[in-house]
């Protein structure tokens, strides 16, 4: 071994960490401040959930629940404070961490869990997407768990302090600079204007025929982490005795009864606080694709309506919770 | 275990920490027993099948070495057959048994042979050129036997280059187990520098476009033919990235021991013509093809027909050693297409541009240049499309190029796309155009160890942590 170059190796990595360790704390203190400084956008709402949400009805979910639950209509028609936290590309992981964080802070006295029909197929996408609470992860230490979902060395990565914004700075910048043009969301409710043409409907209709038939024949494990996740949402939910109905939010199209849907349903009825909703299969929303933005969101008209149809079904069963 | 992973770097510390502190004569063993859990980090039985062929190929180097006339020929064929025969096996027996299935059933009989279950033992391809390498080279007499089994199994399983390559050759590598490698502060510093670099490469932009990529052709009857263009350059992009990029961290992990690895990537997208894609575009797979089969079916020295039929049947090879799929064995025909025309049409092209003088036209250099990337992306359609029907929809879509484009899942991803690939091209041109002007290797020190940080830093706000294994460690 020469000494030389190992002494200079030695010296050169020493200062290599250190400018290292400098520089990462530079750029990570300026990407923090950044992204909590946001007013508006995605970045904005998902920390106004973890840290701020307050209110007595809360609805947990995804796009499809950002988009289909109208916070004023709800809370006027159900007569109480009421907060949207549905994010778009999320599932039960995330639903449980926010779950987490929430009700470290309060109990509401109502909560919504919007599910999807393939909540729990498998899907590494799911746990991919926790990366979104890194950012909160040193004031909000109960996120570790779910943390370790993305990868088994998630908590190493975490010793830099700018690894918990990757791919954050685009979005931050433009909700930074364009905060004013960026649509404000109502209570966490984000209303899609546009509706679905016919020619998009008929194109999906047909694919998911081929697709509906294709997975009839398929054998698709379910995710059994996934699982384990719904049912300690569950757990929480009906041990603290809140209120709870887990909903399956209207589909363009009838979803056929998988045996995930069917799981997804047994689980949620066999909790005594737990009512379990499926307007996947309601004619007033199948196949009205003009009640739709897109092949799986409703849009302001559709999700208006349903928002009265479902407080107005919370209101009649409420006694049922007694 | 991939080269984008802690563990991988957790295991790339120790061994390099091991092997300068171990003694010279334990550094082979230190080498082939990380390489071995290098190796069984995927499907540790297949490991067995490795020590198949090395065992095969170590007594059969030995043998041809020491026999002559029709022995010597028939132990080279031997051994060529082991590993040809587990190839075959492996990577392609169900392909043909799809076929005779295909076959059997239009004519109405019932094919009886199951397919197999088994995973593709990963790298398979690259290990098994690189040991017939060995049997080939000792039978022409350029390589002398090596007779310590233990150098032998680290010339086909030394980790760096063990499932992705480069595929060496024994005159390249296997002397260089026998030197002892001092530990150099120059060889540490460039070969992490060059890992650096590969890891941007597959993190920062491979797997970002990747993201694009998948939607589109995973769904290509969705997307109209804007979206298509997009997604095959970016294409183009991502398997440079993903393989070239797994080369520098193996040519530089290597290179952190002293050992000296082939170039396998020389930015073959600036290439102006398709020959001079394949001499910059996996190096030492092409030189493999060159050497081992296009030569010996009769090379340049052939009748003109005759070197056309050459050339287009060790493309279409070459596209069938990616996979057992028509995907490859057309996208390997398309480009042994290309080198025929390009051949036949070089006469034509030289005289033309004597005749206009415009040898050095840049805007003559650049249409040639944007004529040969747009070929090779053409051809990748093939190459990454899942089925040939996808690949046909995809370029059937072109058709309605003027639409608005699919942007990915919200603008910050497609700004990723571009960001990415603004920075790859400024580096990689610097490098073409102005290797004088280096970024890592430069001599004002702020600059040197500025761009290094410069670089880990965007990998760390840009990267894509959970992209996942590498596109070539399938073949």
């Amino acid at each position: 071994m020469r000494s030389n170059d190992f002494i200079k190796f030695g010296k050169s990595l020493v200062i290599f960490i250190i400018v290292m360790v400098t520089v990462d704390y530079v750029i990570g203190f300026s990407l923090e401040k950044l992204y909590f400084s946001l007013k508006r956008g995605q970045f904005a709402q998902t920390t106004f959930s973890i840290d701020s949400t307050n209110q007595d009805v809360i609805i947990f979910g995804s796009s499809r629940a950002l988009h289909h639950y109208s916070s004023p209509i709800m809370a006027e028609k159900l007569g109480t404070n009421l907060y949207n936290a549905g994010r778009d590309g999320q599932f039960i992981p995330y639903y449980c961490a926010l779950q987490d964080a929430i009700l470290k802070r309060k109990i509401p006295k109502l909560i919504i869990l919007d599910v999807n029909v393939w909540e729990i197929a498998p899907n590494d996408e799911k746990y991919e997407k926790l990366s979104m609470l890194l950012p909160y992860i040193h004031n909000h230490p109960e996120f570790l768990k779910y943390i370790k979902e993305i990868s088994e060395w998630e908590h190493i990565k975490l010793f830099s302090k700018t690894y918990p914004y990757n791919s954050t700075v685009f979005v931050s910048l433009h909700d930074f600079l364009f905060s004013e043009s960026l649509p404000k969301d109502d209570n966490g409710y984000f209303p899609l204007d546009r509706t679905m043409s016919l020619g998009d409907f008929n194109n999906y209709k047909a694919k998911k025929i081929i697709y509906d038939a294709k997975r009839e024949k398929m054998k698709v494990p379910f995710d059994t982490k996934a699982i384990e996740y719904y049912d300690y949402f569950l757990k929480q939910v009906d041990s603290l005795r809140i209120p709870t109905y887990v909903v399956i939010s209207p589909t363009i199209l009838k979803e056929p009864s998988t045996k995930e849907k069917l799981l997804i349903e047994r689980m949620a009825k066999s909790h005594k606080y737990v009512r379990f909703l499926d307007y996947s299969s309601d004619p007033e929303y199948n196949n009205q694709y003009q009640k739709f933005a897109d092949e799986f969101h409703l849009n302001t008209q559709g999700a208006t309506e349903f928002s009265y149809e479902i407080s107005d079904y919370i209101n009649n069963d409420k006694t049922s919770f007694k | 275990m991939l080269f984008n992973s802690i563990n991988f770097v957790l295991f790339y510390l120790v061994v390099t920490f091991l092997y300068f502190i171990l003694p010279f004569k334990s550094r082979w063993f230190l080498l082939l027993a990380a390489s071995c859990f290098f190796y069984m980090a995927f499907v540790p039985v297949y490991i067995l099948i490795l020590g198949f062929t090395i065992v095969i190929d170590y007594f059969a180097g030995i043998y041809i070495e020491t026999s002559v006339g029709p022995r010597r020929k028939m132990l080279l064929i031997c051994s060529l057959i082991a590993n040809i025969g587990i190839l075959a096996i492996f990577k392609y027996f169900n392909f043909l048994n799809e076929n005779v299935t295909l076959v059997a059933d239009s004519l109405g009989w019932h094919n009886h042979i199951p397919f197999l279950t088994m995973l593709l033992p990963i790298g398979l391809s690259f290990h098994t050129f690189q040991a017939m390498s060995y049997t080939i080279e000792v039978y022409r007499g350029n390589q002398k036997a090596e007779k310590h089994f233990g150098i032998y199994s680290l010339y086909v399983m030394f980790y760096p280059q063990l499932v992705a390559g480069p595929i060496e050759r024994p005159q390249n590598i296997l002397h260089q187990f026998h030197i002892k490698h001092e530990f150099s502060y120059f060889n540490l510093v460039s070969g992490l520098k060059q890992m650096a670099y590969g890891l941007f490469k597959k993190l920062v932009v491979a797997d970002r476009l990747s993201i694009y990529v998948n939607s589109v052709y995973n769904n290509p009857e969705l997307h109209n033919g804007s979206s298509v263009v997009i997604s095959s350059i970016f294409f183009a992009v991502q398997i440079y990235c993903d393989f070239s990029g797994y080369s520098d961290i193996a040519i530089g992990s290597a290179r952190t021991m002293g050992f000296e690895l082939m170039t396998n990537f020389r930015r073959p997208y600036f290439s102006k013509t398709i020959p001079e894609f394949w001499s910059k575009w996996h190096i030492s797979l092409s030189t493999w093809f060159r050497d081992y089969l296009y030569i010996p079916l009769g090379g340049n020295r052939v009748a003109a027909h005759r070197r056309y039929f050459n050339l287009f049947i060790v493309f279409m090879i070459s596209g069938l050693w990616h996979g057992a799929n028509y995907t490859f064995i057309l996208w390997g025909a398309l480009h042994g297409f290309y080198q025929v025309v390009g051949l036949i049409t070089k006469p034509y092209v030289s005289k033309f541009e004597t005749n206009a003088g415009i040898q050095n036209n840049i805007i003559w250099r650049l249409s040639r240049g944007l004529l040969t990337f747009s070929l090779v992306t053409f051809a990748w359609i093939f190459f990454r499309a899942n089925s040939i029907h996808d690949a046909f929809t995809l370029i059937g879509n072109l058709r309605s190029f003027g639409e608005a484009p699919f942007l990915g899942n919200g603008i910050n991803q497609f700004a990723h796309c571009l960001l990415a690939l603004t920075l790859l091209f400024s580096i990689e041109y610097c490098m073409e155009y102005y290797p004088e002007f280096t970024l890592f290797n430069n001599r004002r020190i702020w600059v040197r160890w500025g761009s290094v940080v410069a670089l880990l830093f965007i990998i760390l706000v840009f990267g894509v942590f959970n992209g996942g294994q590498f596109i070539y460690f399938q073949f």
